[in-house]
């Protein structure tokens, strides 16, 4: 059973498909996270799932009850906006315990929920300070803790990180999958920060236009990408066409023989993905499944790595991130190769 | 009233289940959105999320620019909003077409941290309608580096010797282009009471303007005023005080002054349309905004006083210290809130009005 599902949900703006015929299921206790540009919906679907915003087709499940006329102040489903609007000048425990004064909840449970949640978010001792005397992800921690303090079932974040520098922002993404381990509520996260998604989520659903473009673990959704978009839109990839064969072996055009893949059970018209990184290079490069001769083309240092650029076999370029230690010189002769296992075959649709 | 059994209950049934201590054995209207048409730039941005996470009440919020765009849209009735925010004098003009519902006051605990200063206006005896949101004054902002005296009278932007000494012959002074603001103000100088409808005093007012004519800019409002006296193309205008702050914020030349004879004191009312289509969330709004911690974070943002008694100590020091936002008691008591007219008194105005721009 699914804590949120989602079954052949649309929505429209006008002529605007937001969210067009999604199905998905989060798991009880999971940090799931919608991934995906501006526009692509994700927004939407948490807003769904909230109860801002009706489905016009398809169902959604909160457990097992059919929540699509459920009103919002009814779902067990906390928020956290990107906006976290504390108050300035009250103190942190003023801050946390807002809602529940405003809920009437009485003086001793707001002082023990309080406190519990300002021990789960790291700040135990923080109760009497102002919020102008936090940093930012201490802010961000007290909006956590707002959230947590009313104990939700599901929580929701629309891209709760969004206004934090980059190290901050590093830190809370283990800070909040620590939290969300710690107590078990289910996460819903909205993001378009690939590499956010990468690192706190158990799974992940990748959309685009509306769409739900694969759903999968961090490591399925990065190391076997089922579209070109995925493959695309979450780290860097080389594409190269072509045609699968019923031995899987990839036929491109331009190489001098065909690519070995493994595990894809298809033949047919398909792009093959490789990224960067699972590319070797170097004159003395050996023991690799596909091995092929390349010229080096340009390349740029960029300290843990540097980018390189090959042309291989027929004129095909592709992009390889190697050792700093690898000898490069331009126009010179090269090795290049990768194991099958590193490589993925995207199908083209038929239309 | 048997409405207010259904409406309470549903209240009781946000709070109760949003906590999960209550079972939803209530059968309540769904009322998961309350639609809100204000001024722009009127509220601290975060609050409309933080009402959404709380209450789980979905937030339209709509803004307008003048007076003119909110009536168009309101006045014909089926706008679809639930709270509307209209200024004082306005009020009665509302309820007269019949388009503002009876607030429901057990539904607005909140009312309590209300100041006495605003319980019961002409606008709106017992307010039956209206609550008030912030309030602020009429007065003058001006260019301290600029202008050679201080501003402190009316007589230093109508008297034509006092303009000359001040800023010599450029046309650099602005007049609100608001008949009743203008006119009330030309009273305030002689002496008057802004609310004076006698026709003797309303002539002299209306010399007093033709007076001051040759020397102004022109008679204009806020989207002009603004860049004007922060830019510096405008000295001394007529205008209110929230947006000379906005103003000194980008230019902390430009000053507020409230005349010593006193000026207008204007309330901006929240409503709920009769034809509301959530009056339950729209109570629960206005509950909101009325919390003291809430309207502080407003006032603190915005510069503008509000009459929540209760949000005082929560107030910046800067923001309470400062006359032109909280002007002290002896000022405070030459304030007026302008009284609504019937359309025969509001010829009168128009009559001067007309003279003197026309």
């Amino acid at each position: 059973m699914f804590e949120v599902e989602l079954i052949d949900v649309s929505k429209h703006f006008g002529t605007v498909k937001a969210v067009d015929h999604v199905s998905l299921g989060v798991k009880k206790n999971e940090f799931y996270s919608f991934l995906g540009p501006s526009g692509c919906g994700k927004t939407t679907t948490l807003r769904i799932i909230a109860g801002f915003e009706d489905p016009d087709e398809g169902t959604l499940k909160l457990g097992e009850t059919i929540a699509n006329d459920i009103p919002p102040y009814k779902r067990n489903v906390g928020i956290v906006f990107q906006h976290l609007a504390l108050f300035p000048h009250m103190s942190v425990f003023d801050n946390i315990a807002f809602g529940l004064k405003m809920a009437k909840v009485g003086k001793e449970e707001i002082r023990k929920k309080v406190n519990e949640s300002l021990e789960l978010v790291g700040l135990p001792d923080f109760g009497n300070r102002r919020i102008h005397q936090l940093s930012g992800g201490q802010q961000q921690r007290v909006g956590i803790a707002r959230a947590m303090v009313k104990e939700p079932g599901v929580l929701l974040l629309d891209e709760p990180l969004g206004p934090l520098d980059l190290k901050i922002r590093q830190h809370m993404q283990l800070e909040l999958k620590r939290i969300q381990k710690q107590v078990g509520t289910t996460f819903i996260y909205v993001t378009h920060d690939q590499g956010e998604a990468l690192t706190m989520s158990d799974s992940i659903a990748v959309m685009n236009l509306g769409k739900v473009e694969q759903i999968g673990t961090p490591r399925e959704i990065y190391d076997r990408p089922k579209t070109q978009f995925v493959a695309n839109f979450i780290g860097e990839t080389n594409f190269l066409d072509g045609n699968l064969g019923p031995s899987a072996e990839f036929a491109c055009e331009g190489l001098p023989r065909p690519i070995m893949v493994e595990g894809e059970e298809w033949s047919g018209e398909g792009v093959l993905s490789i990224r960067p990184e699972r590319v070797g290079i170097g004159p003395g490069l050996k023991g690799l499944d596909n091995m092929f001769d390349a010229r080096v083309e340009d390349f740029v240092y960029q300290g843990s790595h540097v980018s390189v650029t090959v042309a291989a076999g027929d004129n095909l370029h592709l992009k390889i991130q190697a050792s700093p230690t690898v000898p490069l010189k331009i126009g010179e002769k090269t090795h290049i190769g990768w194991n099958k296992i590193d490589a993925t075959v995207i199908r083209l649709e038929k239309h | 009233m048997a409405a207010t059994g259904v409406v309470g209950a549903a209240i009781g049934a946000v709070a109760g289940n949003y906590y999960g201590s209550q079972t939803a054995h209530v059968q309540a209207e769904r009322e998961s959105e309350v639609r809100v048409y204000t001024w722009s730039e009127y509220i601290y941005e975060g609050l409309i999320d933080l009402f959404k996470s709380l209450t789980k009440i979905n937030v339209v919020y709509d803004t307008y620019e003048s007076t003119d765009e909110m009536r168009a849209k309101v006045t014909p009735g089926h706008s679809g909003y639930d709270v509307v925010m209209i200024t004082d004098y306005m009020i009665p003009e509302f309820v007269d077409l019949g388009l503002l519902a009876e607030l429901d006051t057990t539904l607005l605990p909140n009312l309590e941290h209300l100041d006495d200063k605003f319980k019961n206006p002409d606008y709106d005896p017992g307010n039956k309608h209206t609550v008030p949101y912030v309030w602020g004054t009429t007065g003058i902002g001006w260019n301290s580096a600029k202008v050679t005296d201080p501003v402190t009278t009316w007589a230093d932007i109508f008297d034509p010797e006092r303009i000359r000494k001040h800023v010599g012959d450029q046309r650099v002074v602005t007049m609100l282009d608001d008949m009743r603001e203008t006119i009330g103000a030309a009273m305030k100088y002689l002496g008057y009471s802004l609310n004076d409808l006698d026709e003797g005093h309303l002539n002299e007012a209306k010399q007093v303007l033709l007076a001051q004519k040759p020397y102004l800019a022109k008679y204009t409002g806020a989207l002009e005023y603004i860049p004007g006296l922060s830019g510096e193309r405008f000295m001394m205008s007529h205008a209110y005080s929230g947006d000379v702050f906005v103003a000194q914020a980008d230019n902390p030349d430009v000053t507020y002054t409230i005349p010593e004879q006193g000026c207008t004191l204007w309330v901006d009312n929240m409503v709920v349309l009769k034809d509301a289509p959530h009056p339950v969330a729209a109570h629960a709004w206005i509950n909101f905004i009325m919390d003291p911690a809430v309207m502080a974070t407003i006032s603190n943002d915005r510069y503008y006083a509000n009459p929540n008694k209760d949000s005082l100590p929560l107030l910046n020091k800067s923001l309470i210290e400062d006359p032109g936002i909280y002007p002290p008691e002896d000022v405070y008591k030459k304030l007026e809130i302008m009284k609504p007219v019937t359309s025969a008194e509001l010829e009168k105005y128009q009559k001067v009005w007309l003279d003197v721009v026309g």
